[in-house]
């Protein structure tokens, strides 16, 4: 038998969203207090820096502020406020000064001729899944995110860790489907490699 | 018959974890990965540093939602003030 779907509870969005559509006092500050946090860790995450975190913060919330009307309250207020501050983030990321596309070939697994990898992985006695289980191990993987070059570590914060879809993606960063499947597949792979010491072998 | 080698099993690794290998390139796959320890130990690798990642930020996530600085606060209320 097919399970029954789960009740969903009345939005805890709703009331607030009222008020906000209401202009309420309070309501906007309950607003930025509730979401601001959370939104400060993805800004900063896409921007690297902390005052261009809380510039990309500010105009979310001031972005969403004006669009209240239009948010027709389908989705979560929270997954609203996120495409937006992620939204604002890609767009400062534009707006700065290109930088070249830095290689991450060195990062990546080599092969011999007949197609083995050259290097062995299979060399620790805990699971890999084990290993990094642990807290620090996982601090260690998120500090090995920011040394991935700004191309591929954009791509991988979208997709793995903010949940966007591959074409959403690639539509916002204007780079085909494909594209940022690449990108991401190699960005991972170099995230493996920077954090291989952790994983025993080699 | 194996006939994947290891170079390909790599280039797949993203597309067979999302489920988006066509099911004979799944079944050369999985054939590969059958009988090759260093691509399990590989994309075990693979996956758990993608999960430990999404783990990392999760609790950054819950951490920067309990420290919201106050001052970012003030100056977006502000903000929206002069607006």
């Amino acid at each position: 038998m097919a399970p029954l779907p789960t009740p969903q509870p009345a939005s805890p969005d709703e009331a607030l969203l009222t008020a906000l559509r209401t202009r309420a006092p309070g309501a906007f500050e309950q607003l930025v207090r509730a979401h601001g946090g959370r939104l400060l860790a993805v800004a900063r995450r896409l921007l690297g820096n902390e005052e261009d975190a809380r510039d990309a913060v500010q105009d979310a919330f001031l972005n969403a502020f004006r669009s209240i009307d239009r948010f027709e309250g389908g989705s979560l207020l929270s997954t609203w406020l996120h495409r937006i501050v992620v939204n604002v983030s890609l767009m400062k990321i534009r707006r700065r000064k290109r930088k070249p596309e830095e290689s991450l070939d060195h990062l990546l697994p080599t092969f011999r001729d007949d197609g083995h990898f050259v290097d062995r992985f299979d060399g620790g006695s805990e699971p890999a899944d084990q290993r990094l289980a642990r807290e620090e191990e996982q601090a260690a993987v998120r500090a090995a995110i920011d040394d991935l070059p700004e191309h591929y570590r954009t791509v991988l914060l979208l997709r793995d860790i903010e949940g966007l879809g591959t074409s959403e993606v690639a539509e916002q960063l204007a780079i085909t489907p494909n594209a940022v499947k690449l990108r991401l597949h190699r960005a991972r792979q170099a995230l493996r490699t920077l954090v291989a010491p952790r994983l025993g072998r080699p | 018959m194996d006939r994947m080698t290891c170079r390909a099993c790599a280039d797949f690794l993203a597309d067979y974890l999302n489920g988006e290998l066509a099911d004979d390139l799944r079944i050369s796959f999985e054939t590969h990965l059958d009988r090759c320890r260093n691509c399990r130990a590989y994309l075990d690798q693979y996956a758990a540093v993608i999960k430990a990642g999404k783990q990392a930020c999760k609790r950054e996530n819950q951490l920067a939602s309990e420290a919201m600085p106050e001052e970012l606060v003030q100056a977006i209320l502000e903000a929206n003030k002069d607006r």
